[in-house]
């Protein structure tokens, strides 16, 4: 029993005590890494990641996966980028609907058709990916310079702190309304720990799941509109680089891959986590794409430690 | 020993023919579309209906099939390889770092080969025991495993296409043996191999047990874990040969070799009629699913229809192909 309890413990307290620590470390490395502007300057660059990273704990949870929040990211920012010479604002509310719409796609065929969510997503990614060409030409679609107006609310600051920043906050707090005071969010933990005892509940499994999806693909539009707000231009590659690190971030939060246990909170810390270790691996020096090398293997250990072994009946 | 090799290949062609004339769903609807495509690329574009032409074809086609093949194990047992990509483009820049080439004094020659393949298959077998030591998803642990190959294969590669001198590595797949280039030799080779694991071996038999129904194989006694294991290292194999190919083709090593690879090698084995569940398919099902896509692939050129069209036309494939592969009472076109 006590050994158990530690065990529990010890989980729960990871992240924070992580962050904590490879705070403490890059500052004694580099003390401008404390400053003011530095601390800023990270919570914008950490802000797509942690929005992006919320939309994949509510699929993680429920025990999927969603492959293709990189192309819905590029997609979202380059239907933006096409629509806002003609549509002014309602270019953004048009990403947003393509958001939720990819997400209810996605969900539709997971639920209803019952196929593996990580191959639909797969497939579903291409499908966006294919879109967000087609709608650009293949080339990055820059804003108007006469435009800029309509990305101010992006790249601007308000009461201090980016807009971006207090956009991700409002995203975060969304979220764990969500997860925990809503019944829909007792429903995907009870997904996640048993799928067929929920359903066997009475709960409607498969509107839950199309929701699911569709909040994730929200998310990642929010994600994909930001960007576009920060390179002034609609890119249909710029989300493909995003999917190991939210993956990452999620996992190394301690959200389980069984589902069923985990958070937002959680999350939003794995996420910085994985911010810091780029940044320290950057000051180190490290090659930029070895940090590929090093993610990867954080992912496989914080999955290993993370698994509840006693749900595994038939592992796939 | 050469007269035992020979009696049984002709068994599995002998096999082969008693497939076809078992009339099943499942072969039929894949080889009929795949005949299809080609009637009406050939009504549009008859030169490709050539020999020349359709080797030319097959050309652009092999590494993907052989991708194909290895990721069909896997994907018959169940589970499913997120690192093909990783595993190919490392073991492309490996071989073009091994050989003569123009970045540094290594002039390894047929052992970069050897070792290239060596290395990726290793990879697979560590995939293998991530998924039963560790218990994590195949998902998860393979989509690790391919971001450290990626990335592994970006530190070899260090921004430069590592170009290949060596003429002898080249003619791997710019040569011919008997007037049929070298490539589909290496294919037909590595096919025959694996059908006749497939079928002829116990292999074969408890993969697709696996497949079917992981727990019952385990309580009959079927080494579930050892055989995954095989299963993924079969897979890394036919990523190296692949990535030796594709280096060998181009010319040169690069990090992005792999791109692409993954949703079309899936995509391949799923029309093919490899069910996702796994239990069911094989290479030759995952031969004409591969078929099938690169045709659409081609015949989207032909009727000059934009490229950007293309991964959508493949993704739409591949979710239809799914949904009517685990529906079953809808259209038996696969397990």
């Amino acid at each position: 029993m006590k050994t158990k309890e530690l065990e529990i413990d010890y989980i729960k307290w990871f992240p924070l005590l992580t962050v904590i620590l490879l705070t403490l470390v890059l500052s004694l490395i580099n003390p401008d890494f404390i400053s003011l502007y530095n601390i800023k300057s990270l919570l914008t660059q950490t802000s797509v990641l942690v929005i992006l990273s919320c939309g994949m704990t509510f699929v993680l949870l429920t025990g999927g996966i969603d492959l293709s929040i990189g192309s819905i990211v590029s997609c979202s920012g380059v239907i933006v980028a096409v629509a806002l010479p003609n549509y002014g604002y309602w270019a953004y509310f048009f990403g947003l609907l393509f958001g939720a719409g990819a997400g209810f796609f996605n969900g539709i065929i997971v639920a209803k058709g019952k196929a593996p969510s990580f191959i639909v997503t797969l497939a579903s990614g291409g499908i966006w990916l294919s879109l967000a060409y087609v709608c650009s030409q293949g080339r990055p679609v820059p804003v108007p310079t006469d435009l800029t107006y309509y990305r101010s609310w992006i790249i601007s600051e308000t009461l201090g702190l980016p807009n971006v920043t207090l956009i991700t906050i409002a995203l975060i707090v969304f979220g764990i309304f969500i997860l925990q005071k809503t019944t829909i969010g007792r429903y995907i933990y009870a997904m996640g720990n048993g799928e067929r005892a929920t359903m066997l509940s009475g709960v409607n499994v498969q509107s839950v799941r199309i929701k699911v999806f569709m909040l994730n693909g929200l998310f990642a539009a929010v994600g994909g509109i930001l960007l576009f707000g920060r390179l002034a231009s609609g890119t249909p590659t710029v989300g493909n680089s995003y999917l190991l690190p939210v993956i990452t971030s999620v996992v190394v939060g301690g959200t389980a891959i069984t589902g069923g246990f985990g958070g937002i909170p959680r999350t939003v810390l794995g996420a910085f986590i994985i911010t810091l270790l780029n940044n320290g691996m950057n000051v180190i020096g490290i090659d930029a794409f070895a940090q590929q090398i090093v993610m990867g293997a954080i992912l496989i250990v914080c999955v290993t430690i993370n698994l509840d072994r006693k749900k595994l009946l038939v592992l796939k | 020993m050469l007269i035992y090799i020979l009696q049984r290949k002709s068994n599995i062609i002998v096999d082969f023919l008693k497939c076809l004339k078992k009339a099943n769903m499942s072969v039929i609807a894949p080889v009929a579309t795949l005949i299809l495509l080609w009637v009406i690329i050939g009504i549009k574009n008859p030169r490709l209906l050539s020999w020349f032409g359709f080797s030319r074809f097959l050309l652009t086609v092999i590494p993907m099939l052989i991708c194909s093949f290895g990721v069909s194990h896997v994907i018959r047992m169940g589970s499913i390889d997120l690192s093909i990509e990783g595993q190919v483009s490392l073991s492309g820049v490996l071989v073009s770092y091994l050989v003569k080439n123009e970045m540094n004094s290594y002039d390894m020659g047929f052992w970069a080969i050897i070792i290239a393949i060596l290395v990726t298959t290793i990879m697979g077998v560590v995939n293998g025991l991530i998924h039963t030591k560790l218990k994590i998803p195949s998902f998860l642990g393979t989509f690790g495993m391919g971001a450290i190959a990626n990335g592994v294969s970006i530190l070899i590669f260090k921004g430069n296409p590592i170009r290949i001198v060596d003429k002898g590595f080249r003619q791997i797949s710019l040569g011919k043996f008997i007037n049929i280039p070298n490539m589909i030799i290496i294919a037909l080779v590595i096919y025959l191999i694996l059908l006749f694991l497939q079928k002829r071996t116990l292999l074969g038999t408890y993969i697709n047990a696996i497949g079917g129904d992981e727990s019952l194989a385990g309580m009959v006694g079927v080494p579930v874990n050892k055989y995954k294991v095989i299963s993924f290292g079969i897979a890394g194999f036919c990523y190296g040969v692949a990535g030796v190919m594709l280096a060998s083709r181009l010319g040169a090593g690069m990090s992005d070799l792999g791109n692409g690879l993954l949703f079309y090698s899936i995509t391949g084995v799923v029309l093919g009629g490899t069910s996702i569940l796994g239990g069911s398919g094989g290479v030759t099902r995952t031969l004409i699913g591969v078929l099938i896509i690169a045709t659409l692939k081609t015949g989207l050129i032909i009727f000059r229809i934009s490229p950007y069209y293309q991964d959508l036309v493949t993704g739409l494939v591949l979710i239809i192909t799914v949904l009517f592969s685990v529906k079953r009472g809808i259209l038996q076109i696969a397990k």
